[in-house]
């Protein structure tokens, strides 16, 4: 160890842009890698939303229906749980990114870094979806064995509303991961929020079905509009004009997410290093 | 002509900035109250702490505000640029929660750090720039990547190029005899191996300064001599904020060291310019060739009674005498007497040792504490 004065000096990327994007990227591989370091973790993924899609199937079968909120209940449930993969990747990986790297051990490590935290997000998250990937293959290969009706007329249509689900899942984890910074109990609040929004994002029932008081209530979260815009698109043959619609009110609500978790995440690091509480767990 | 620090920060190099201090009368940003005839200190001095306090908080009730703990109280220093700069203090002196203020970690309740000439609160990312960190303890990498993979991740979030971090992690590796494990998980390594990887982790982006927190701990004996040496071949070209508790490591590496006791500095200087304040209190260690066995307790108080004499300990040496310890606060006189009244008693003298004051010695006399 005696010849580090002989080593290279590094070389750093010259804008910011690169530099964010270099993160990203990096905290996405990086987050794969470990999330995928045991067979089992990937193994087991899709059995849960597995589960979830059948018992609801048999519920709603045995209730004598074959249509939810106007549509074949098997391509409903499908979508369902599409919007439920990426709820949860908003909550568990964008969300939790940040506490994960306290359980971890290494918030103080990459708090020691120039590296974007935006970015540090947001690789978690995209990571999330990625991960997400093969429980939303296993369910739609259940969905095609329960005949489920699909009616696309547009790709654009179904590209936007995925895109819609995409930044209303990333925008959410960016909100949710400077609220659990402040706190030493993030997982307890992560399953405070993550089992509700099943219910009010329409996961599962039509929201239209919710009660009027829970309405607006639903409407304030992203997925919920970006999951409606993804229905249609999928469901009802609706075009681009038709999606737009929802998909424009979860971006919007996704846009409004993504200032208050940008805005906040300076002020809670902040305040959290006032603390002391930033490296604690 | 007045200039503010922030101003300074835009001179992209330390270059400029020598230039710039040495030229000019600057002045810290306005309401710190002084000037900086500092501020060339500013350039000579990689890191300026300046009356830095810390106040922990305990319970978040706001009806009944908890205790506060008062971690670090008004504590002050610089480090000269290429320099080892030590932190000695017992468990809990502050020594951690000083390095996680200068490291943009914790908020400082009150005073100003600067790292690199760049102020600690609001300058956050151009410190982190500038700084490698190696925070003891385990953790700080990822269990289940590899020791490579945990470098390329940790370049790209120090901004460095894909093929700078390749040829980086290829020589850390190296130096730090990890190559061959490079590719194995995190999680099987040894704490030692760990602490390797953290160094090389900390010099990847290849920072001016360097904090290291107890760096050594955990290692065995040749793999801490190894780290010393790296370390200590880091200056001139870097600099380094070394935390220890051992003392012979901060004697060996550290051109100053700080004191740090119950959050304040209690004592700083050369590891020289503390011992000398211990200078008087050298051990004389005498062995005789019988041992003292029943006249030990009465030849205690005499020697304890004689002047230069400060304490007396008695022990049966491995050769089958006596060994009397005389902590002199006169060398001369108290080895003279002692001598004279061990003789006068019959014994025998088989040998005089005279033990210099240690970092040790001096760090207990002026910390009051024993080390953890």
């Amino acid at each position: 160890m005696n010849a580090l004065l002989a080593t290279t000096p590094s070389a750093a990327l010259r804008t910011p842009l690169q530099r964010t994007g270099s993160t990203v990227y990096a905290t996405m591989l990086a987050t794969l890698k470990r999330k995928t370091a045991y067979l089992i973790n990937v193994v087991r993924a899709p059995l849960l939303p597995a589960v979830l899609f059948v018992t609801m199937y048999v519920a709603y079968d045995a209730a004598g229906r074959t249509t939810a909120g106007g549509v074949d209940v098997a391509g409903f449930l499908l979508v369902g749980i599409i919007g439920l993969l990426s709820w949860e990747a908003s909550v568990w990986a964008s969300g939790h990114s940040l506490e994960d790297e306290r359980w971890e051990g290494t918030i103080a490590s990459l708090f020691l870094t120039p590296a974007s935290r935006a970015g540090v997000i947001a690789g978690y998250g995209l990571a999330g979806i990625v991960l997400a990937l093969p429980s939303a293959f296993v369910v739609g290969l259940l969905a095609l064995a329960t005949n489920a009706q699909f009616q696309v007329a547009s790709p654009g249509a179904v590209a936007l509303g995925l895109l819609a689900l995409l930044f209303a899942s990333l925008a959410t984890g960016f909100a949710l991961a400077s609220l659990f910074l402040l706190t030493r109990r993030a997982n307890l609040m992560a399953n405070l929020i993550q089992h509700p929004a099943a219910f009010l994002c329409g996961f599962f029932v039509p929201r239209d079905d919710l009660p009027s008081w829970l309405q607006p209530l639903s409407a304030m979260l992203p997925v919920s509009h970006a999951l409606d815009a993804f229905r249609l698109a999928m469901l009802t043959g609706a075009d681009v004009a038709t999606v737009l619609k929802p998909a424009g009110a979860a971006l919007a609500a996704a846009l409004a997410y993504a200032v208050v978790g940008t805005l906040g995440l300076r002020r809670i690091e902040y305040a959290a290093k006032r603390s002391g509480q930033l490296d604690l767990f | 002509m007045s200039n503010s620090i922030a101003e300074l920060q835009a001179l992209a190099t330390d270059h400029q900035l020598r230039l710039y201090a040495a030229a000019t009368t600057l002045r810290k940003p306005a309401g710190s109250g002084t000037t900086v005839g500092q501020v060339a200190n500013l350039a000579d001095d990689a890191i300026v702490a300046e009356h830095l306090h810390r106040v922990f908080r305990l319970g978040r009730n706001p009806l009944r505000p908890g205790k506060q703990i008062v971690a670090v109280e008004d504590v002050s220093f610089r480090v000269q640029r290429g320099t080892i700069f030590g932190m000695l203090g017992p468990n809990g002196a502050g020594k951690t929660t000083t390095i996680k203020m200068l490291s943009t970690l914790l908020a400082p309740s009150g005073g100003q750090a600067w790292v690199g000439g760049r102020d600690v609160v609001r300058d956050e990312r151009g410190v982190r720039r500038q700084l490698g960190v190696v925070l003891g303890g385990d953790r700080g990498l990822y269990a289940k990547l590899s020791a490579r993979d945990n470098l390329v991740y940790f370049g790209n979030l120090y901004g460095m190029t894909r093929a700078s971090i390749e040829r980086r992690a290829d020589e850390l590796l190296e130096l730090v005899n990890l190559r061959e494990r490079a590719s194995e998980r995190v999680e099987g390594f040894s704490r030692g191996m760990k602490q390797r990887l953290h160094l090389a982790k900390a010099l990847l982006h290849d920072p001016p300064i360097l904090v290291l927190d107890e760096p050594t701990i955990g290692l065995d004996p040749a793999a801490a001599v190894d780290l010393r040496r790296a370390v200590a071949n880091l200056v001139p070209r870097q600099t380094v904020l070394l935390t220890t508790h051992d003392m012979h490591e901060a004697d060996q590496l550290c051109k100053e060291i700080a004191i740090i006791n119950h959050g304040r500095i209690v004592a700083q200087g050369s590891p020289s310019d503390l011992k000398a304040r211990v200078a008087g209190e050298r051990r004389v260690i005498v062995s005789t060739r019988q041992p003292l066995n029943g006249s030990a307790p009465a030849m205690l108080d005499h020697l304890g009674q004689l002047g230069g004499v400060r304490a007396v300990q008695h022990d049966l040496s491995a050769g089958g005498g006596s060994e009397l310890t005389i902590l002199c606060a006169d060398t001369a006189q108290a080895l003279d007497a002692s001598l004279a009244a061990i003789r006068s008693a019959g014994a025998t003298v088989a040998g005089v040792r005279v033990v210099e004051p240690t970092l040790e010695d001096a760090f207990l006399a002026i910390a009051g504490d024993r080390l953890a």
